[in-house]
């Protein structure tokens, strides 16, 4: 039986008017967890409590690892960030605060090899004659070389190269098999994310607005003259909600609610009628769903439509598409 | 102007020919000042480190008097050292005065506001990710502290130089305390006083040439290590 390495009950956590509310949240053991959301959702305040930087200010946080509680997580924060000192000295320095002393070298150059960092190349090199990618290599290396029970890794790939980026993927697809370490991560970017875990909860102003690709129009709703509420896309693009009820303040759409069709449709009972363009589609559920992710006026929705409608639709990437959903499908939370 | 020229030369000629009370003023102005530099490192640095790392009622404050305290005027503080170490002060049977431990004592208590305060922002101009790095690295306390300073070692050494220079160029409290005794407590600049009162610029320019080598030397040591890191 799967054993939870992390289980949360109505933690609440909050600095000024900023409050993270987490009613619920187990995480299993070796599991792949993503936190996706935008800028202030919360992410690396829920990062920060279950690296134990933070105590909840109220509410239960369990945490169960297998072996010493004190070494078994660690986190990389956002933006790499080194100490003074060189390559190797960086890489070791969590070794060397466990109190470990054999071997140190042989270590290090397997940690740098699993971020594709050359040892005999990097090990010497002090911390100011890296480039940012490089960097954020070295923190992952630091980490990595510790083998974790659970890795938290905020925002990994918010500042690095394609190149970097795909290293520090396979980084952490290696530390999963090989370790079976519990790797949470965090991002903006819900494409990278679902290519490196296996599930995904989305936070939005403190809020978990439950798991999968779900919309979260985080946008700024005005209450209309029909009792209906609008909210202008970026591109200035209107979509209608049915009015939410008080203190309810993020509005999320989920992806099963999305009509795609290749003709505007009139004379249906949608509210919303916006045209977009295809970006992405990807395989889920053993190929039978179909994730499309679509641009409209400058965000992007995802859609969840079968294999079977994508082939009769002959939906691509950069097909024109429309999304059609009724006011009263946007929930508010 | 040539007894100027003539100083310059003489200047030379003291250093260079080995000339025993020179040497003697030399060694006690660096023993005095080390002295009372490792002193006030042995102190300053874990207060610098505790007001820099830790936020606790009244830290403004605190800092406040600390950065008033870098002004202090050498004399006040050979004044002060002067009324607690005489026979007739508290602590007159330590036999303090004229000795080189007295102007030790001095110089600590004019220097340790500039280790103090210099290390608390080296360590406040720390970059905030540097804590959850060594916590989530695992660091337990005792490394943390250390892992700090060492992190916050230039901003440290700039301290330690500062205070350093603050020490081997007063003469308020060498004088004062130290007595200006020839061969005992005579300091580089309490004999640059003496012998320009006494029209002896070769000995005074002499001796401001070593003074300002050793700062020389000391600040191109604070460079070299900064470079070499």
């Amino acid at each position: 039986m799967k054993k939870y390495i992390y289980e949360l009950d109505n933690v609440e956590h909050g600095y000024g008017r900023f409050m993270l509310l987490v009613p619920d949240l187990k995480i299993f053991k070796g599991a792949s967890l993503g936190l996706a959301g935008p800028n202030g959702s919360g992410k690396s305040t829920l990062m920060r409590i279950l690296a134990r930087l933070e105590e909840p200010a109220s509410g239960r946080l369990v945490y169960s690892p297998e072996g010493k509680k004190h070494h078994s997580v660690t986190m990389l924060q956002q933006d790499a960030f080194l100490l003074k000192r060189k390559v190797y000295d960086n890489v070791v320095y969590g070794l060397r605060a466990r109190g470990e002393r054999f071997n140190l070298k042989a270590r290090v150059a397997e940690a740098l090899g699993m971020v594709n960092l050359d040892p005999e190349k990097f090990m010497g090199r002090k911390w100011h004659q890296l480039s940012g990618g490089e960097a954020q290599r070295v923190a992952l290396a630091a980490r990595i070389i510790l083998k974790p029970e659970v890795l938290l890794l905020d925002e990994p790939v918010a500042n690095v190269d394609e190149e970097s980026s795909r290293i520090i993927s396979e980084a952490i697809r290696t530390m999963k098999s090989r370790h079976n370490t519990t790797v949470i991560v965090s991002s903006h970017d819900l494409t990278w994310l679902a290519s490196v875990t296996e599930n995904i909860i989305k936070l939005s102003n403190g809020k978990i607005l439950g798991s999968g690709n779900s919309n979260i129009l985080n946008l700024s709703w005005i209450k209309g003259r029909d009792l209906l509420w609008h909210a202008s896309l970026p591109g200035g693009v209107k979509i209608y909600s049915s009015p939410p009820h008080s203190g309810e303040t993020v509005a999320v759409l989920h992806p099963n609610d999305i009509i795609l069709s290749k003709k505007k449709s009139a004379g249906t009972s949608a509210q919303n009628c916006l045209e977009g363009v295809v970006k992405l589609m990807v395989a889920e559920n053993s190929g039978a769903i179909i994730r499309v992710e679509a641009e409209v006026s400058g965000k992007t929705f995802n859609a969840y439509i079968t294999k079977a409608s994508a082939l009769r639709l002959r939906l691509y990437p950069g097909s024109k598409v429309y999304l059609l959903f009724k006011a009263t499908s946007i929930m508010w939370q | 102007m040539d007894y100027l020229y003539e100083g310059f030369m003489n200047a030379f000629v003291l250093l260079f020919s080995g000339h025993d009370e020179t040497r003697d003023t030399i060694y006690t102005t660096v023993r005095a000042s080390s002295l009372s530099i490792l002193f006030s490192l042995i102190v300053g640095l874990p207060l610098g480190f505790f007001m820099g790392h830790y936020d606790f009622p009244g830290k403004r404050h605190m800092r406040a008097v600390v950065d008033t305290l870098l002004a202090l005027p050498t004399v006040v503080v050979g004044l002060l050292v002067y009324a607690f170490i005489t026979r007739r002060g508290p602590f007159g049977d330590m036999e303090l005065l004229f000795n080189i431990s007295g102007i030790v004592v001095g110089q600590f208590i004019l220097v340790i506001p500039i280790v103090i305060s210099l290390t608390a922002t080296g360590i406040e101009s720390l970059d905030e990710r540097l804590r959850p790095t060594l916590v989530t690295l695992g660091a337990g306390k005792n490394r943390i502290i250390i892992s700090t300073l060492y992190e916050a070692r230039f901003a440290i050494m700039t301290a330690a130089v500062t205070a350093y220079g603050r020490a081997i160029s007063e003469v308020g409290v060498s004088m004062m305390v130290g007595g200006n005794i020839k061969w005992h407590t005579r300091t580089i600049t309490t004999a640059i006083t003496l012998e320009t009162g006494k029209g002896e610029f070769a000995m005074g320019i002499a001796l401001g040439i070593v003074l300002l080598f050793l700062g020389f030397t000391v600040n191109w040591l604070l460079i070299f290590f900064r470079k070499r890191a």
